[in-house]
């Protein structure tokens, strides 16, 4: 197991930070539902590749994405539709659309797949960032650990207007009971990952510690590590606007 | 939608264009907005001297623990924006309804995602104009009260 460290910061890190960023690091070394832990951890790699690929970067400055032909920077040991997925995702989340992820279907990626790629996507990107922002080296991507990907799919998830399959609450049942906290409305953006259950296992995790704690989010007036309510929320908007995020 | 709750709940006024226009963080209401909003968009922006000047603004603003607390927003939202995005999630009704006025004046609507959720039948919307978000406000504020 590749433990995590954030003794080269210069300011101190709450361990709760830490210990949820290890959590992450231990899971991404497995197999998930879909991909061997050697597969994720891939896909962990070609996150970062994908910020200095000069093709995605052409491709931002063009008006339109589709209109840039050429070869990522990056790859190795993952398809050319995993890749594309993992660079597109992670330099231009903004221009994605629905057409573009059918495009990756009928290449053969399937939506349980791309769920789970999103998630470890995400989740790398989140834990980078939080170091880059601190001012540390991006931890070492961990060791792969063996075993053969369970091929789980959640019986409760069902299509409905999102591009993915999701577990709508009333689906939340058996191995997924714990997924929304019992909650009687979860919002959209906590279900979207629900096709693989532990990406939204993950998602709550990250959240309690990078955002604010569950027991805590309805409360807008209680402050949080030095920041006031809102002082969070507009780091919340600005990050969501440069990114054209319409949710 | 968030921040509008927020500062509603505690009786500020925020001005909300300051999400898209820097020229307002001064006068926006949310205090030490400039360095927090500077210090979110290098962290987008990725490794650079601006980044590390940000995060020492934020410190000389705040402290070393709102600095972790901002880099720890930021990044929490890298991820979340990307979730929304790359599933093609419509935004949930009654949030639709809250933030209609300010999606047109933030020119939000024009954003390739607005593509993923359709707008509200006319009964729909006003079920969420007059209950839904009314409802939402008040376990907003129940919350806010009762816990500590």
């Amino acid at each position: 197991m590749t433990s995590l460290s954030y003794e080269a910061s210069d300011y101190p890190v709450p361990d709760r930070y830490l210990e949820a960023h290890q959590r992450y690091w231990t899971r991404l070394a497995r197999a998930g539902c879909w991909f061997s832990g050697a597969e994720r951890v891939a896909i962990a790699r070609e996150v970062r590749l994908a910020r200095s690929c000069s093709l995605c970067q052409r491709r931002k400055d063009a008006l339109s994405a589709a209109q840039v032909e050429g070869d990522h920077e990056g790859g190795g040991a993952l398809t050319d539709v995993v890749i594309e997925t993992i660079h597109r995702i992670t330099t231009d989340p903004g221009r994605l659309t629905r057409s573009w992820y059918d495009g990756l279907l009928s290449q053969g990626l399937t939506e349980e797949q791309y769920v789970e790629i999103l998630g470890t996507l995400v989740a790398t990107l989140s834990i980078d960032d939080f170091c880059i922002g601190i001012g540390v080296p991006e931890h070492p991507l961990p060791n792969p650990v063996g075993g053969d990907a369970t091929q789980y799919r959640p019986p409760g998830a069902t299509h409905s207007d999102a591009w993915v399959s999701m577990i709508q609450e009333k689906g939340a049942t058996g191995a997924e009971a714990d997924l929304y906290s019992g909650v009687p409305r979860a919002a959209n953006v906590i279900k979207a990952m629900s096709l693989v259950p532990d990406e939204v296992r993950t998602l709550n995790d990250l959240g309690n510690v990078q955002y604010v704690p569950a027991a805590q989010a309805m409360n807008v007036k209680a402050s949080y590590g030095g920041l006031s309510r809102a002082q969070i929320e507009l780091i919340a908007g600005r990050v969501s606007a440069l990114n054209s995020c319409f949710y | 939608m968030a921040l509008r709750e927020t500062a509603e709940i505690n009786a500020q006024t925020v001005d909300l264009a300051v999400i898209i226009d820097d020229a307002r963080a001064d006068t926006s209401g949310v205090q030490h907005a400039r360095v927090l909003l500077d210090f979110a968009q290098e962290i987008v922006a990725g490794k650079s001297d601006a980044l590390t000047r940000a995060r020492l603004a934020v410190i000389g603003a705040l402290s070393m623990d709102a600095m972790v607390t901002a880099a720890g927003v930021a990044s929490n939202f890298q991820r979340m924006v990307r979730i929304a995005d790359g599933t093609g999630i419509p935004v949930d009704a009654p949030m639709l309804v809250l933030t209609e006025s300010i999606r047109d004046e933030l020119g939000i609507n024009t954003y390739t995602a607005a593509a993923n959720t359709p707008e509200l039948g006319t009964i729909k919307r006003l079920f969420f104009k007059l209950f839904g978000a009314v409802m939402f406000r008040r376990m907003l504020r129940r919350a806010s009260r009762e816990q500590p």
